[in-house]
């Protein structure tokens, strides 16, 4: 109830600041001092701006009241003036409240101050500006504030706003001009309204709406990122597409009003006439879908954005995907014959207008190629898709879930997908369709984790998968799914080698939490955009003249800009670990360190060794380097690479490679996709 | 009298405005963990000396709640949790001696553009559970 309460007070203090803007502009543009003396409009909206700042206040109040609620927890505080004081002097939104509410005051005191004084542009642009203060100041606690509070954050969601209420603030003025005659209006007296004061504001009106789209496709690039699917899928989603589909009318409105009826206005008294009740009535329907575009907007900003929407059901049997359909047939024939239409269609655009074809020609036939395009190219490109498609993994990406991961497959899945998801357990050969090999196949990149996460929870009908819902958690399901990742992976990952491919970044490493023999705790992700990791994942005793060796280059491997990180693979005893610390001038892990070198045992495979067959087989010694950007780069397994990194001065000059490069692609994402 | 196009228009926009007000959504976190010290659902040999977690936003300290929680639901501690010293996306709740077993932690955070983020996960400290 609170969040329906709030989501109103957003409303009506959103709608009144913009009306409120609106008018000032409205008034400071389309009013000169002559037309105040006989302008019944002008006293009309003047009276309206101190009850537009009363409006203002009490939504201002009662979205204090219910932010309170909502920050505590306790519905009860929405009516505690101790809890609104506590918010207002703690927090950064009670801050932003107490600015926004003191600039309403001001308004409010200046639109008092506008009635009772005579005619002057300057009164109305200051209670315009502070206004657009006031509406501004809330961008401050958006969404586009959220990540870092910087002008290029919030700019763009100010600019959108405070043009957005030049726009639609100014549409209850050109109201108060078209009905300013008193009663039911003659036929001559609805053709007789201020035209000048119209066709003044007409003429921002256009670059206004102009800049209202530029700016509002800024801050949608920034709220959906890459998840267009959420755009269909979504509370955000479906109130984006609202947002638009309410939009598209208003545009075609102010189209008509600005090319039809305003200059109807200057011609004979019937074509006046009648372009004077088309504004009344296509103006007043616009002001009503404003009024509900507003609502949507609120409703909006209050949402989760696209780009973190976690969409839990996709309502759709397929989905879109050119990764996952790319190189099957009819693909390419279909996107070559789409391109090929939608280029006729541009060519039939430009054809219609040099040749002067008629409107219905000049519409009708780019629109038909363009149906056609999409008709032969689209379609190819479906997949099928389910409820969890799209579903993002809550677990994230990491050593104790790809471990956690690769004991629940062992445990359940090895009969039938064999020890390494070659598809070549045991029993695979008793299927009538045997289990799919999901290591050296790409079927990890061609489907979504929550297809995985689907097939594990509910079986594939027709095949030998059976339901897992009801024997492991959803937490271990979604384990399975990051092992699954990881393990497919592991295969790409052969390609890998102790040399660096200068400036290929292409391979995400699970990250992983530990803590070293002298304290020290962390994450794989704490030395991004700081250092080089060379990680070690040692045996000991076997690993122990190695261990030595990086002891003694140490100083040249920090002087290198890289950390030294040691992980046993092997259960260390006390007196062991001690033997090994006793001089080691660099980390080596105590806690952590089962799970990643669990997890980093699916890198062991190589070109020349796979490591296919049966259960494989764990080196005894691995070390991987990981770049400054978290990206895994080179390997040295010294059981199949042969001397390799103990030459120190080849480590280096593959570590000399990794700190010249910049970084070349965002960040590896914590959750599989 | 009003045209149909204004008399239908406020009936939808009435229709719409209730429908709209009731799915408007909590005010549903898009802030996030991540990271956690110690991390989600490990397995620890020492047990840890705080709770830490970090956000991708900045959070109100004095709206901050992180319960950590034995496995009979009791919490560990009765200290609050504190922003730290040195970095605004992350709170600290310092742990007492823990005992082996399991442990729920449980917070409940406001960040700085209002929005509240909630979660929980386990972790579990290694060793002989005394059983009591």
């Amino acid at each position: 109830m609170i969040e329906v309460i709030g989501a109103l007070l957003r409303w009506l203090q959103l709608a009144s600041n913009m009306i409120l803007i609106g008018s000032c502009v409205f008034l400071a543009i389309a009013a000169r001092a002559n037309t105040a003396v006989d302008a019944p409009w002008l006293a009309r909206l003047q009276r309206a701006l101190p009850w537009l700042s009363v409006t203002l206040l009490l939504g201002l109040l009662g979205l204090l009241a219910t932010t309170t609620a909502q920050a505590t927890g306790v519905a009860e505080n929405a009516w505690h003036p101790g809890a609104w004081l506590e918010l207002l002097q703690k927090t950064r939104i009670g801050r932003i409240w107490t600015v926004r509410a003191a600039l309403a005051l001001l308004v409010f005191g200046m639109a008092l101050y506008i009635r009772v004084s005579p005619w002057a542009r300057w009164r109305y642009v200051l209670c315009g500006t502070v206004a657009a203060l006031t509406l501004a100041a809330g961008s401050l606690a958006s969404h586009s504030a959220a990540g870092e509070l910087s002008l290029t954050s919030v700019l763009p969601y100010a600019l959108h706003i405070v043009l957005a209420s030049v726009w639609f603030g100014g549409l209850p003025a050109i109201l108060t001009v078209l009905f300013a005659t008193s009663g039911k209006p003659s036929h001559e007296e609805v053709g007789r309204v201020d035209i000048q004061a119209l066709k003044r504001f007409s003429a921002i009106a256009l670059p206004v709406m102009i800049a209202v789209v530029a700016t509002g496709i800024i801050v949608l690039d920034r709220m959906v990122d890459t998840s267009y699917a959420a755009l269909a899928a979504t509370s955000y989603g479906w109130f984006l597409n609202t947002k638009l589909a309410l939009l598209a009318p208003i545009l075609v409105i102010g189209a008509c009003a600005r090319r039809i009826w305003i200059p109807s206005l200057e011609q004979n008294a019937d074509v006046a006439a009648a372009g004077g009740q088309g504004l009344r009535k296509w103006v007043t329907v616009e002001f009503v879908l404003a009024l509900l575009l507003v609502l949507v907007a609120t409703v909006l900003a209050n949402a989760v954005p696209a780009k973190h929407a976690v969409i839990e059901n996709w309502p759709y049997p397929f989905r879109f995907s050119i990764d996952a359909t790319w190189g099957e047939s009819g693909v390419l024939i279909g996107a070559g014959v789409g391109a090929a239409l939608l280029v006729l269609a541009g060519g039939a655009v430009v054809l219609g207008w040099t040749k002067r074809w008629g409107t219905k020609s000049r519409i009708a036939i780019p629109a038909a190629l363009t149906a056609c395009a999409l008709a032969v190219a689209v379609p190819p490109l479906a997949i099928q898709a389910y409820p969890e498609t799209y579903r993002k993994t809550p677990v994230p990406f990491d050593a104790i879930s790809v471990a956690n991961g690769a004991t629940l497959f062992a445990a359940n899945c090895v009969p039938c997908h064999g020890p390494q998801a070659k598809g070549n357990g045991v029993l695979a050969k008793t299927f009538a369709k045997p289990p799919v090999d999901l290591l050296t196949e790409p079927h990890t990149a061609k489907h979504t984790a929550g297809d995985f996460f689907h097939w594990l929870t509910y079986g594939i009908p027709g095949t030998g998968m059976p339901v897992f819902a009801d024997k492991l958690s959803e937490e271990d399901r979604w384990d399975i799914v990051n092992f699954l990742h990881a393990t497919s992976r592991g295969y790409q990952a052969r390609l890998i080698n102790p040399y660096v491919a200068p400036n290929q970044p292409y391979m995400a490493p699970q990250n992983f939490s530990y803590a070293t023999h002298d304290g020290v705790s962390g994450t794989l992700k704490d030395f991004r955009r700081q250092k080089t990791v060379l990680l070690v994942l040692f045996s000991w005793p076997e690993s122990r003249a190695r261990l030595d060796q990086l002891r003694l280059a140490y100083a040249t491997l920090s002087g290198g800009n890289t950390v030294v990180l040691a992980m046993p693979l092997n259960d260390l005893n006390p007196e062991d670990l001690a033997a090994i610390t006793a001089d080691i001038p660099f980390p080596v892990a105590t806690q952590g360190a089962p799970e990643v070198a669990r997890s980093y045992a699916l890198f062991r495979r190589t070109l020349s060794n796979p490591d296919l067959a049966g259960e494989g087989t764990v080196p005894k010694h691995m070390e991987f380097l990981i770049d400054r950007y978290g990206y895994l780069r080179a390997r040295w397994i010294p059981a199949v690479d042969g001397t390799g990194w103990t030459d120190i001065g080849e480590l280096m000059r593959q570590i000399d490679l990794l700190n010249r490069e910049k970084e070349l692609r965002p960040p590896p994402d914590d959750h599989v996709h | 009298m009003e045209s149909w196009a204004v008399h239908a228009l406020k009936r939808v926009v009435v229709g719409a405005a209730i429908a709209m007000c009731l799915h408007a959504a909590p005010a549903l976190a898009h802030s996030m963990l991540v990271k956690a010290e110690p991390p989600r659902r490990a397995v620890l040999a020492k047990p840890p000396a705080q709770v830490r977690l970090w956000f991708n936003e900045e959070i109100e300290g004095d709206y901050a709640s992180l319960v950590v929680l034995d496995a009979e639901k009791h919490p560990v501690t009765e200290i609050k949790p504190q922003l730290a010293p040195d970095d605004r996306k992350s709170i600290v709740l310092p742990m007492p001696e823990l005992a082996p077993g399991k442990y729920s932690v449980k917070f409940r955070v406001l960040s700085v553009d209002g929005h509240v983020v909630e979660s929980a996960f386990d972790f579990t400290v290694k060793g002989k559970v005394q059983k009591k």
